[in-house]
């Protein structure tokens, strides 16, 4: 008996068991530790904004100078209108955040799919798939972006319902997200599925019966899971990214400010030519922070996962 | 070789020959062909990890005469690769040579700087590694990877180095025009000729086959087998094979290294050691590989696991897995006997032993004694399968 | 052998091409206004007939697919890409090529330096592991990694203009100026460049590093090095003979996969800078709502980059013999 082919009959349940060790054995990585502890701290920023900062300041409630360096009362100084930086900045995060993790969660749930899909039935399937795949990686997907979200944004009308607190022309740019990163993320899947689809449960699966849906779903999918969660944390910080440049280039909103829209108004209003640094610091150092800690652990996630990684240190 | 005239300048005396081995082949200036041409003493090379060392090897000897072939034989991880690779210092950055000499016609190796050892490297001893993917670089020709050591080690040109490498290419049977080839182009068994080729570029004394068999199919191995001997014959050289496959080494080997979590168990002629196996170790070795021509039975498996070598158990190390271990096993080290030209290190053969082990009346408790255990019972008869008709 | 990897190349570059195109038709579709007032915006005087004459030059009294398309196609080889809103009375493609020279420039310029310092500083980090150049080098490259390039051309433009007064802040020359020779005035180019320049280099040079610093760190450790060392090779040849060209191969597949993202890249830095290229002409256009430059900017962008991913499967094809077969 192979070791391949014991590890093959294993149950289904059991590739769960080892969630919470592999949360302390990233902690005890150094890059693990230092991006999760980031994390956490964000986290609890975008959780309770108003508990620690108060509620945003909008230009009618500001409440200092116009560009004002830090000071006791203001710590981060204020922008051209007077609002307080801290105050724009912790807000940020829970925007930020917000649409990183839905763009997450929809360019990981289409990149999933395709990759499962692909990778499980092939054929013609595939190769169409991956062609397809293939051309959104080349796409210069940020201009298509650019070019997406006007003309989504019009379609969506100017409705003012709020997902998870978040206004719909933010929610547009998580779709365009969405619709213009999966790609990586497929092929990923797609290779890992490729390899599980000649293990030996899922000939077992077929010969009782099962249906290709059904294996997909309850066979494959737990397996592949670790890695679209390591592969989700990498893309996380890519969302960041992309929703910050977005953002700056006039595609944010100024009622709900992220931290590449807060990056976008600090431009527009000379900041840096007229040295008011605080203005756009503090914003940029929370999203360097914040993308580095996900690339951290994310990287950190890789290697405990990746086998071929295993044992080389 | 006639002797070279005195250089310019040097002062007076008689010139001294440039050294030559058996073979007529030169030799580096300092080496005494009088000596052996391999001999290792007390070899220890251990590796550091984070917080422990790793024995590798702790006390290997052995030596290799000019034109024989030793065959050094254990499981994974008893150190036969570690102690080749000593000899060229091919170590990764953690491993060093704690203690130990490697003297090639007297010149002892160890102390040698890198930069002074790379004179050894290929030209007195070369290396063929586990064929398989990857020895050979895949972005290069075989016929320039075959002239590299030609030109860069013997100085060659271009021209005279890619001459030579044609005629290796031939020597090892692969016909010159594939000299062109990638290594993924190739096969198996043509990747494994094409590591030999390379491996004689430079006409060493001794050349070491790292599991040269290991990686392909039967037929395959059967033919690098014979070429080997067949180019140990043409040219005079000197073999060392390590493996963990004894038929193998029963083919083309003179003498057998047993190395058992590095340290010798024994060592003797192939024909010696095969028929009359003194370590129990080796002779559970023996046992474990089939016999097509014997009565058929269960094979024997050694039960346990080779010790961790970050702590190595004192005494013996083969002790807790020993079926004949004896109280003196877990605590002594057993030196090494020498009697009818074989070599062991096991307490059954105290020193002035004849090769007649001491008589044990019964398996210690330490011992993981399958000697007295009952023959195996045949499984049990199935009733038959009531298959439905209709 | 060659030809075959390099005709399947060429082959998939082609329909790349095709697709874009078919994605900026559908666009152009999907564009708010109808396409007739979207091309005629901001001309004056437009009468009926001058609408009638636009609906007929573009087809669009005809059935969309595929006689539009047809058209469209037709148009766009020729290059005609309609008229910008924003430059009254331009068509597009002269637009673009008053823009394109200072981006190609500015990016040309900046991938170039990140490759060769990236691939130097990696290299030199994986073959001597554990270094202080190493981990400071990582801990910088995975920092850079993670800043938005246009963040890092606000920190440059804050320390070395505004601060320092050592370089302008705004434009590639300087507005209304009179250069007495042409040497002045590529000076003034020049002292332009440097920020936006260094803000490309540096955003850049992170991945690259870190990419060849882990490959080099795989290869050595591959058994053809072991090799090459047991030949008694020196040092330096064994990372240049043996190591460099294998890990190489995972940078050139990076540097091509990477383009798509550099181009966002590309469009923040030049807003940054107000360096007058395609990155600030499509960020005016966006705001303008001048699409048809943004489709412009868009067609030409993508078939760049897959001209350049092209070029870098053929300079990968030339490194790795693997795939040529």
């Amino acid at each position: 008996m192979t070791a391949a082919s014991i590890q093959g009959m294993a149950p289904r349940g059991t590739r769960w068991i080892g969630r919470g060790a592999l949360i302390r054995r990233l902690l005890r990585r150094p890059e693990g530790l230092i991006g999760l502890s980031i994390l956490v701290v964000f986290v609890f920023l975008a959780a309770i904004p108003n508990l620690i900062v108060g509620p945003l300041q909008t230009a009618v409630t500001a409440t200092g100078g116009r560009l004002t360096p830090p000071s006791a009362v203001h710590l981060f100084g204020t922008d051209e209108l007077g609002r307080d930086v801290l105050n724009q900045t912790v807000h940020g995060a829970r925007i930020s955040l917000a649409i990183g993790l839905l763009a997450t969660l929809v360019t990981v749930a289409i990149g999933a799919v395709v990759g499962i899909v692909a990778g499980f039935i092939g054929g013609w399937l595939d190769a169409i798939l991956m062609r397809i795949t293939d051309f959104f990686l080349v796409l210069p997907t940020f201009v298509l972006a650019l070019i997406l979200t006007p003309i989504i944004r019009e379609l969506v009308g100017s409705a003012t319902t709020e997902v998870f607190g978040i206004r719909m022309t933010l929610i547009v740019i998580v779709i365009v997200i969405g619709i213009t990163s999966w790609s990586s993320t497929a092929r990923i899947i797609r290779s890992q599925t490729l390899s599980l689809r000649e293990r030996a449960f899922v000939d077992r699966a077929r010969s009782i019966g099962a249906g290709s849906g059904h294996i997909m779903r309850r066979h494959i999918l737990p397996n592949v899971i670790n890695l679209i969660v390591a592969n989700a944390v990498l893309t996380f910080a890519g969302a960041v990214l992309t929703e910050t440049t977005l953002s700056f280039v006039g595609l944010g909103d100024p009622f709900q400010p992220s931290w590449g829209q807060l990056l976008e108004a600090a431009r527009a209003s000379g900041a840096p030519g007229l040295g008011a640094w605080w203005y756009f610091v503090p914003p940029g150092v929370c999203i360097v922070l914040v993308v580095l800690a996900f690339t951290l652990v994310g990287s950190a996630l890789d290697d405990l996962l990746n086998p071929k990684r295993q044992g080389r240190r | 070789m006639t002797a070279s005239p005195p250089a310019a300048g040097t002062r007076g005396g008689p010139a001294r020959p440039a050294p030559v081995d058996a073979r007529g082949r030169p030799l580096p200036l300092q080496a005494d062909p009088s000596q052996p041409l391999l001999v290792v003493e007390g070899l220890k090379t251990y590796f550091d990890l984070e917080g422990a060392t790793v024995h590798a090897v702790d006390g290997v000897s052995f030596q290799l005469d000019q034109g024989e072939a030793l065959g050094i034989a254990g499981e994974s991880g008893c150190g036969k690769t570690t102690t080749a690779l000593s000899l060229v210092r091919l170590l990764p950055g953690n491993a060093r040579i704690e203690e130990g000499s490697i003297r090639y016609f007297g010149i002892d190796l160890v102390p040698k700087s890198d930069n002074a050892l790379r004179r050894y490297r290929w030209r007195e001893i070369s290396i063929v590694f586990q064929g398989a993917m990857n020895a050979l670089n895949p972005v290069h020709r075989l016929r320039d990877q075959i002239a590299e050591p030609l030109m860069e080690r013997l100085n060659l040109s271009e021209k005279a180095a890619a001459k030579r490498a044609g005629e290796l290419l031939e020597l090892v049977g692969i016909p010159k025009k594939r000299g062109g080839a990638y290594p993924h182009e190739l096969s198996g068994g043509m990747r494994q000729r094409a590591m030999i080729a390379m491996a004689l570029a430079c006409d060493p004394a001794v050349v070491i086959g790292d599991e040269p068999t290991t990686a392909l199919d039967v037929m395959i191995q059967a033919q690098i087998l014979e070429l080997l001997e067949r180019l140990r014959h043409e040219l005079g050289l000197s073999l060392i094979l390590i493996t963990h496959d004894l038929s193998v080494i029963a083919e083309t080997c003179d003498r057998i290294l047993v190395m058992y979590a590095g340290r010798v168990a024994e060592e003797g002629a192939v024909g010696e050691v095969f028929a009359r196996p003194r370590h129990p170790y080796t002779q559970k070795l023996l046992a474990s590989f089939p016999n097509i021509s014997a009565d058929r039975r269960t094979l024997d498996v050694i039960p346990g696991a080779p010790p961790d070598l970050r702590m190595p158990p004192p005494g013996c190390r083969f002790a807790p897995r020993c079926p004949f271990a004896m109280a003196v096993c877990t605590e002594v080290v057993p030196p090494e006997v020498t009697f009818d030209g074989v070599r062991v290190a096991c307490h059954l053969y105290p020193p002035g032993s004849d090769g007649i082990p001491i008589t044990v009346p019964a398996p210690a408790e330490l011992g993981t004694a399958a000697a007295a255990a009952p023959p195996a019972e045949p499984p049990p008869e199935l009733p038959p399968l009531e298959v439905p008709t209709s | 052998m060659k030809v075959g990897y390099l005709g399947r190349r060429l082959a998939s570059a082609a329909v790349t091409i095709v697709l874009i195109a078919i994605i900026n038709f559908i666009l152009f579709r999907a564009m708010p206004g109808s396409p007739e007032r979207v091309l005629l915006h901001g001309t004056p005087n437009v009468t009926p007939q001058i609408l009638q004459q636009t609906r007929e030059r573009w087809g669009l009294d005809k059935p969309v697919f595929p006689d539009q398309f047809v058209a469209y196609v037709g148009s766009t080889i020729r290059g005609d890409l309609g008229f910008s809103f924003l430059a009254r009375g331009q068509t597009v493609s002269e637009v673009l090529a008053q823009r394109i020279w200072p981006t190609v420039i500015l990016f040309g310029l900046g991938e170039m330096l990140a490759i060769v310092l990236g691939l130097a500083l990696g290299a030199y980090s994986g073959w001597r592991r554990g270094g202080a150049v190493d981990y400071v080098g990582n801990g910088i490259s995975l920092i850079l990694y993670s800043t938005p390039y246009f963040l890092l051309g606000m920190a440059f433009l804050l320390l070395f203009a505004t601060t320092l007064h050592w370089f302008p802040t705004f434009g590639m020359l300087q507005a209304g100026a009179q250069y007495p020779g042409l040497w002045e005035r590529f000076l003034d180019f020049l002292g332009h460049l440097v920020l936006p320049l260094a803000t490309v280099a540096f955003g850049l040079v992170g991945q690259y590093a870190i990419v060849m610093r882990s490959s080099i760190v795989e290869t050595l450790s591959e058994d053809y090095v072991t090799t090459a060392r047991a030949m008694g090779l020196r040092d330096g040849r064994v990372l240049r003979r043996h190591a460099l060209p294998n890990a190489l191969l995972p940078t050139v597949s990076l540097v091509a996969i990477n383009l798509g993202y550099v181009v966002a890249g590309a469009i923040t830095v030049e807003v940054v800078f107000n360096w007058p290229g395609l990155g600030t002409l499509a960020v005016e256009a966006l705001t303008a709502r001048d699409y048809p430059v943004l489709q412009g900017v868009f067609l030409l962008l993508g078939v760049s980059v897959v001209i350049a991913n092209l070029i870098a499967d053929l300079v990968y094809g030339a490194l790795d013999p693997r795939v040529r077969t």
